[in-house]
């Protein structure tokens, strides 16, 4: 133990937090994905997540359960000057409808990328693009067309 | 291309937050990990060295085993600065993505862990202090305690005794709290981001770490005589 003391409070407290407050069972399959689908051959830069809320139809959101209730999530990402917002719907398939904003417009198409599938979307003069239906499930978004080449960290849809 | 606009094309602009310094820039030499054997579990720090080595040499399986090493720690050095799961796990993915971006930087694979650490730690600050994101991790773990089923192997401390420590914890100040989460997980952490993240001298991190050990004893005690 190289604590400087041998306390045993120490080992206790350890297991205090991993048994009250362990990571989520899915962190490693999340953290794995986004390395999987990275994109070393470009200089870009991460947007911080923001704020990441969920509706369910009468009731709060229980943390990435993307299974059953149509429900709308917003999602915003940042970076200095350039926000991301993002507003997820659920669609009466199952699939997912994305309208997006980047503020301020710049860029000229944004990439989502899946697990094994990307999809592209033209960014408009006014910073708008969309996603008309995606599956349900893990993306990342990347911002192309822009001097500076901006990504995001996985997230569910 | 279209007319510029807005921030986003500016391609001279200078990034907000500079990217991390090599650990050579960030630790003094007695931050520096070594081969004597660290908590938690002291064997994850040398596996952790290795796997780091074997990515770079080009096995990218190693860099998986990697990630399931370091996350449970990294997870609880994030959540000491009192971010919610959402935050705290894009904390943790935006640590890897920085490392597999800049693994270059990392001279000696040995000092990974402390590189994974260190840089975990700076952006949980750094998003704790953006704006009022901290919510109260009591209300948030006691909502996902339901569905928690699983506990560490080897495990000593009862489910009881647990909530007994937890309650203990929560009865001390914030920095009390903070400190004693991340030593309890990086028992050599860099002692100058502590300092400067808990406003205090770094000669004081010693004696306080002492006194809210003390004062969690304490906690404890009145606890068993209720």
């Amino acid at each position: 133990m190289a604590h400087g003391d041998d306390d045993p409070l120490w080992q206790d407290l350890r297991e205090m937090w991993q048994t009250l407050d362990p990571p989520p069972d899915d962190l490693n399959a999340k953290v794995l994905a986004a390395i999987a689908v990275e994109d070393l051959d470009r200089e870009y830069e991460l947007l911080h997540l923001v704020e990441s809320s969920a509706e369910l139809a009468g009731t709060r959101a229980a943390g990435s359960d993307t299974s059953g209730l149509v429900r709308a999530m917003t999602i915003e990402f940042s970076h200095d000057e350039i926000s991301v917002l993002l507003r997820v719907g659920g669609l009466d398939d199952g699939r997912r409808r994305i309208d997006g904003w980047i503020a301020p417009a710049c860029g000229t198409a944004v990439v989502m990328r899946g697990d094994n599938r990307s999809w592209r979307a033209a960014i408009d003069e006014s910073g708008r693009f969309e996603f008309g239906s995606l599956p349900p499930g893990r993306v990342r978004l990347w911002l192309e067309g822009a001097e500076r080449s901006f990504t995001t960290t996985m997230f569910e849809i | 291309m279209r007319a510029v606009i807005g921030g986003c094309l500016r391609a001279s602009q200078t990034v907000h937050q500079p990217p991390p310094k090599p650990m050579s820039d960030m630790m003094t030499a007695a931050d520096q990990p070594d081969d004597e054997e660290r908590s938690p579990d002291g064997d994850v720090w040398r596996p952790a060295g290795i796997r780091f080595a074997q990515f770079r040499a080009g096995d990218r399986s190693a860099l998986d085993d990697l990630v399931r090493l370091l996350n449970p720690v990294l997870w609880q050095v994030v959540r000491a600065y009192g971010l919610d799961s959402t935050h705290a796990e894009d904390v943790v993915q935006q640590t890897w993505l920085t490392l597999v971006r800049r693994q270059a930087a990392i001279r000696d694979p040995q000092a990974v862990s402390s590189w994974v650490i260190i840089t975990a730690r700076r952006e949980a600050w750094r998003v704790a202090n953006r704006d009022n994101l901290v919510t109260p991790v009591e209300d948030e773990v006691l909502e996902r305690r339901a569905a928690v089923g699983k506990s560490a192997e080897a495990q000593v401390l009862s489910r009881d005794a647990a909530q007994e420590m937890w309650q203990a914890v929560a009865t001390l100040g914030e920095r009390c709290r903070r400190l004693l989460r991340v030593i309890a997980f990086d028992d050599r952490p860099d002692y100058h981001g502590l300092a400067e993240e808990l406003a205090m001298p770094i000669g004081s991190i010693g004696p306080t770490r002492g006194r809210c050990l003390a004062k969690l004893r304490a906690a404890l005690n009145d606890g068993d005589r209720q």
